[in-house]
């Protein structure tokens, strides 16, 4: 992005509607809780924002930009897009925010993601089965439903490095036990309550070698973002924004990846985004103060490392043991709980996590003298990388 | 109603069933396999594919022995798996092994065949090594 200082955009605002199992309540009214939040958090007005980006395919269908502005007096728009489908979409709308403030092409831009999947929990498999193919060919023989994806996954990645049953093993029970113990350091995390390696355990078998601890939880929840160009921002919160981002993705259908991905354990629009979005904030993987990575699965967690270039290939158990991946070890992941504690939200409550981090506002679960944060989200066909800084004190 | 690309996909793959013959979507102009198919060659974009006829015999991707249902009328465990065909290098077919029983190891030859039941056959493998 030659040309574009991205210092000149600033994240201004926040807000959520926390993660619940059944909020008793449409995604409409979540994200719009969520918007108000956020433009009350960068201390403006719903009018001031002029510019709406979002994920391109679950928002325009649950919460459309033409029924939430009006119902969040956003009545001043001059531009709205849309980025690309879901985790990697919903963080790439972030990065494009960014670019069209330090752009010119707006002031204040807002983005927002709300899912409804909590109350109804067929809506994750309903995305993937909205494909022919699957209701073809896969489903029939039993192939069904996201935690098959990564359990095969995880079986490749056994295979190609080695590991045992048990290393295997004790690799997602330190990744899902440390993910439980940052969820329990957040007053709205949905799964709160820590485990041990008894109780991992104890989790019914999902697919192998993936147990219900291992999944995603299931949400209702909201969050929000507020772009300000330098030159507007009211200076409310710490200087916080975009240092760098990238974005990559291979030429395969979104929902084809999971059985016709010939890379597995390797994830290659990962690894090509996050070294563009390394390289361009001239930081290697070392120097990432946090990760706040998509854990749809465990597994997700090792395959992310790998491809970023923070765990060589194969290795991520000797990186996560003995609960390194908390709040407070040498390599904070998932500070808020992730999908697997906090809520599946897809990929909004891990940057938002990221900015109250790099605030100093996580209370508990905050880590210590963070000046970055690594925000990644697709981990399939594309991925997005961004790389966020506190720009001052 | 005009056909749609795709409707090739559900006739083709109920004929192979039927005739216990494994037939996967071949480029008419380059060859490439394409799976799942697309409009068009993913690899020079011809738009006619000829469903090709493949040996039964494949190797294991992966695979997952599932303990929760998520096809309804389908009841776990059962082990599945990604098949590489040993005629279509590149494809990934997804079979259900015919009885469930060892793990099946990644890398391993194993036979495809017609299984599950008369009004809704699916593509399974066993083992190779027990083949009669």
């Amino acid at each position: 992005m030659s040309g574009l200082d991205l210092r000149d955009a600033v994240i201004a605002g926040v807000g959520e509607a926390d993660p619940v199992r059944r909020s008793g309540r449409t995604a409409e009214q979540l994200a719009l809780q969520a918007i108000a939040a956020a433009i009350a958090d960068a201390g403006l007005s719903p009018g001031d924002i002029d510019c709406i980006v979002t994920e391109g395919s679950l928002c325009p269908a649950m919460t459309p930009t033409d029924r939430i502005a009006p119902a969040a007096g956003i009545v001043n728009l001059r531009r709205v897009a849309q980025s690309s489908p879901i985790g990697a979409g919903i963080l790439a709308a972030l990065g494009m925010a960014c670019e069209m403030v330090a752009s010119g092409a707006a002031s204040h831009v807002l983005t927002y993601f709300a899912v409804d999947w909590g109350t109804f929990p067929a809506g994750p498999v309903e995305y993937h089965t909205k494909m022919q193919a699957k209701a073809i060919v896969e489903e029939p023989v039993g192939f069904a439903g996201p935690p098959l994806y990564f359990a095969v996954a995880a079986q490749r990645y056994k295979q190609v490095y080695g590991l045992s049953d048990e290393a295997l093993h004790a690799m997602l029970a330190d990744i899902v036990i440390a993910t439980r113990a940052n969820a329990s350091l957040h007053p709205a995390a949905q799964a709160r309550q820590t485990l041990d390696a008894v109780s991992y355990q104890a989790n019914p078998m999902i697919a192998e070698p993936l147990r219900a601890a291992d999944c995603s939880l299931l949400s209702d929840g909201a969050g929000a973002i507020v772009v300000s160009r330098r030159s507007l921002w009211r200076a409310q919160r710490p200087d916080v924004g975009l240092k760098s981002w990238s974005y990559a993705v291979d030429p395969i259908p979104d929902v084809d990846f999971y059985t016709q991905s010939p890379w597995l354990p390797q994830l290659p629009a990962t690894s090509r985004a996050s070294a563009a979005a390394l390289a361009a904030a001239g930081l290697t993987p070392a120097e990432i103060d946090m990760f706040q990575i998509y854990d749809c699965f465990s597994i997700a967690i090792a395959l992310q490392l790998e491809a970023i270039g923070r765990a060589a290939p194969g290795c991520t158990k000797d990186l996560v043991a003995g609960g390194a991946t908390r709040h407070d070890g040498a390599l904070p992941v998932n500070t808020h709980g992730g999908l697997l504690s906090h809520g599946y939200v897809l990929g909004i409550g891990h940057a938002v996590e990221a900015i109250r981090q790099l605030r100093g506002e996580a209370g508990a679960r905050q880590v210590a003298g963070a000046k970055n944060a690594f925000v990644g989200a697709g981990p399939g066909r594309q991925y997005t990388s961004l790389i966020l800084e506190r720009r001052d004190g | 109603m005009a056909e749609l690309p795709q409707g090739d996909l559900k006739r083709n793959w109920a004929y192979g069933l039927e005739t216990g013959v494994l037939r996967l979507p071949k480029c008419a102009a380059c060859g490439h396999w394409n799976w799942y198919p697309l409009a068009a060659c993913r690899i020079c974009q011809h738009t006619v594919f000829d469903w090709t006829a493949v040996s039964s015999r494949g190797r294991i991707y992966s695979w997952t022995r599932v303990h929760r249902s998520f096809v309804p009328g389908l009841k776990p465990p059962y082990v599945v798996a990604l098949v590489e065909p040993d005629d279509a290098p590149g494809v990934r077919l997804t079979c259900r092994q015919s009885e469930t029983g060892a793990s099946p190891v990644i890398g391993d030859t194993v036979v495809l065949m017609v299984g599950g039941s008369a009004d809704a056959p699916v593509w399974c493998f066993r083992s190779a090594g027990c083949a009669p």
